[in-house]
């Protein structure tokens, strides 16, 4: 669907994916689309060379970019390192399309074994773990199971039976029992990364189980990144609360979900489980958002002391903000935040009073001299 | 242009086949570009961005026959080093200085056009002088730009790189330009005022 060219100024073209093709490689088909086009509109070509002069001056003014110069040597350099690592970690990848229910998991495990072979063994064996981890992990699924598997580059989106909106990543998978939702229970395993946005059923906990950890919901919108080859699991959650526990991994028995240690995650928090040390870290996520709720916030403000404009912060991301009062007192602010980032609201809050902005643990800790004055 | 992208496929088939004539094939043409994208991200270093993209081509190959063919490689590699880069800094645990952080507009840093001609610099030469205005957008401008109009990637993969929706992509580039246009229309009149 072509735009109408006619009624573009210089700046239109120059945001136009089809003319700046043409400008920066032209072929055959653009050269004969756009003389033809420039003769049956001659009042156009001072428009047209006037962008194709704006975009030439960009790139004039990028040459520094593109003239960065990666020397001969160091390229031959790291294709060795590149081809040594690819050596030194010869793996078999397991290709898993439908997991018979009734296989038992000693006898999968022993096939990953040979298959690897010795030289590769010692590199790939927490890869092995971790897949014998997912396969007793699916193991504890009852019944007949559906496997999702996002082997494309793009993420792909689908629907559980209650409705529950999953945004599978590249490389992932999900598995899930046919009777899914029955006996109270929305039970999905993840390898991989996804993203939840879960029906709501108080009566029946979702849970997904991924990869060293399981996350716990009633109804909210979260995501989990647990890939058998990373070394730290996280979960973010966007709206809601969730909590996170790590799994026991006790195969050939009926798992039960052993709660031991666990963390709460509220709205724009996050924790990354780090499986070598064992430990959760929670935090903010890095980009939070302003919640869904009835009161909307303009962020726009005119002298309003700071304290008032931490406090809506704090409510409309639904995040905790400490500060202390007496410091902020006659601290004011006149600025508009509302297309602002969480951070750049901060930034824009705190620098013209001379304080700083720190995160702990997922709430946010206001220090400095402020601006109370004798 | 078409049958560009044909060898392209058939190169990327191959080396999910396990050639590695075909990888390191691709290694070569892409390399460079990787490198210097890399290198125009901050902070960051010779030795880092290196690393990433050994990364990168030693995941490909690992996973080589679980990949689908991209529609652009150049693209789906810039891509991958972004992330590897973004998830290696995320790491570092300085959520401050993190690069999806950085798109914080300086509203009270910009030099004025008056204050780049009292340095006696009108007497550089245009690139110079389009180089050093562009380097005083904000970061994500500059990105934008450079993968608009360097890279040559469209506004739809320009808004996959930056995380952005593709109305966004071009705002940025649309804002960009309108400011270095304000700044090159002012300079060319304080210039006039002196002579």
């Amino acid at each position: 669907m072509q735009p109408d060219y006619t009624s573009f100024k210089p700046m239109d073209f120059v945001l136009d994916d089809m003319f700046i093709r043409h400008a920066l490689s032209p072929d055959a088909e653009s050269e004969a689309f756009w003389n033809h086009w420039l003769s049956v509109n001659p009042h156009k070509k001072a428009d047209f060379e006037e962008a194709l002069r704006l975009i030439e001056a960009v790139r004039t003014g990028l040459t520094d970019y593109a003239r960065i110069h990666l020397s001969e040597e160091k390229e031959k350099l790291l294709l060795q390192r590149i081809k040594q690592t690819n050596s030194a970690v010869r793996e078999e990848p397991v290709k898993i399309i439908s997991f018979p229910q009734r296989m038992k998991v000693w006898k999968v495990a022993v096939a990953i074994l040979l298959l690897s072979g010795i030289g590769g063994w010692f590199f790939n064996q927490s890869l092995v773990q971790s897949r014998l981890t997912y396969l007793s992990e699916i193991s504890s699924l009852s019944g007949q199971l559906i496997e999702k598997i996002n082997k494309s580059v793009m993420p792909i989106q689908l629907y559980l039976p209650d409705s529950t909106a999953v945004t599978l990543f590249s490389d992932s998978r999900l598995t899930y029992a046919k009777d899914f939702g029955l006996a109270g229970q929305r039970k999905v395993v993840l390898s991989g990364k996804a993203k939840f946005s879960v029906t709501r059923n108080p009566d029946s906990p979702f849970t997904v189980v991924s990869n060293a950890i399981t996350t716990k919901v009633l109804g909210t919108v979260f995501e989990v990144n647990a890939f058998e080859t990373e070394k730290e699991v996280t979960v973010k959650v966007m709206t809601g609360k969730v909590s996170v526990f790590k799994n026991r991994v006790a195969p050939n028995t009926t798992r039960s979900d052993s709660e031991i240690e666990g963390v709460l995650l509220a709205s724009n928090q996050q924790v990354t489980y780090s499986k070598a040390a064992d430990k959760f870290d929670k935090k903010l996520v890095s980009n939070p958002e302003v919640l869904h709720s009835d009161e909307a916030y303009s962020f726009v403000y005119e002298e309003t002391p700071v304290t008032d404009v931490l406090n809506d912060l704090g409510r409309s991301y639904g995040i905790t903000i400490v500060y202390d009062a007496q410091t902020l007192k006659g601290c004011q602010l006149t600025a508009s935040l509302a297309d602002e980032s969480l951070m750049e609201k901060l930034q824009i809050i705190c620098n013209p009073i001379g304080v700083q902005y720190e995160f702990v643990e997922g709430s946010i800790v206001i220090t400095g001299k402020g601006c109370s004055k004798p | 242009m078409h049958s560009e992208d044909i060898n392209e496929h058939n190169l990327w088939k191959s080396f999910q086949e396990g050639d590695e004539e075909a990888y390191t094939l691709i290694y070569s043409r892409f390399v460079k570009t990787m490198f210097r994208y890399g290198m125009s991200l901050v902070p960051v270093s010779e030795a880092f961005v290196l690393d990433c993209i050994h990364d990168v081509f030693t995941e490909i190959w690992i996973k080589r026959e679980k990949l689908s063919v991209p529609d652009n490689i150049k693209y789906y590699l810039l891509k991958s080093l972004k992330t590897r880069i973004l998830h290696l800094l995320k790491r570092q645990e300085k959520p401050s200085t993190s690069l999806s952080d950085i798109n914080y507009e300086d509203l009270w840093q910009e030099p004025s056009a008056e204050e780049i001609f009292a340095e006696n610099e009108w007497t550089e030469n245009r690139e110079r002088i389009i180089g050093k205005l562009i380097k005083e957008l904000p970061h994500r401008q500059q990105e934008a730009l450079r993968l608009r109009y360097i890279e040559n990637m469209d506004f739809e993969q320009v808004a996959e790189m930056m995380e952005v929706n593709r109305q966004s992509a071009q705002n940025l580039v649309f804002r960009a330009i309108e400011k270095l246009r304000n700044k090159m229309t002012l300079f060319m009149v304080v210039f006039l005022l002196f002579f």
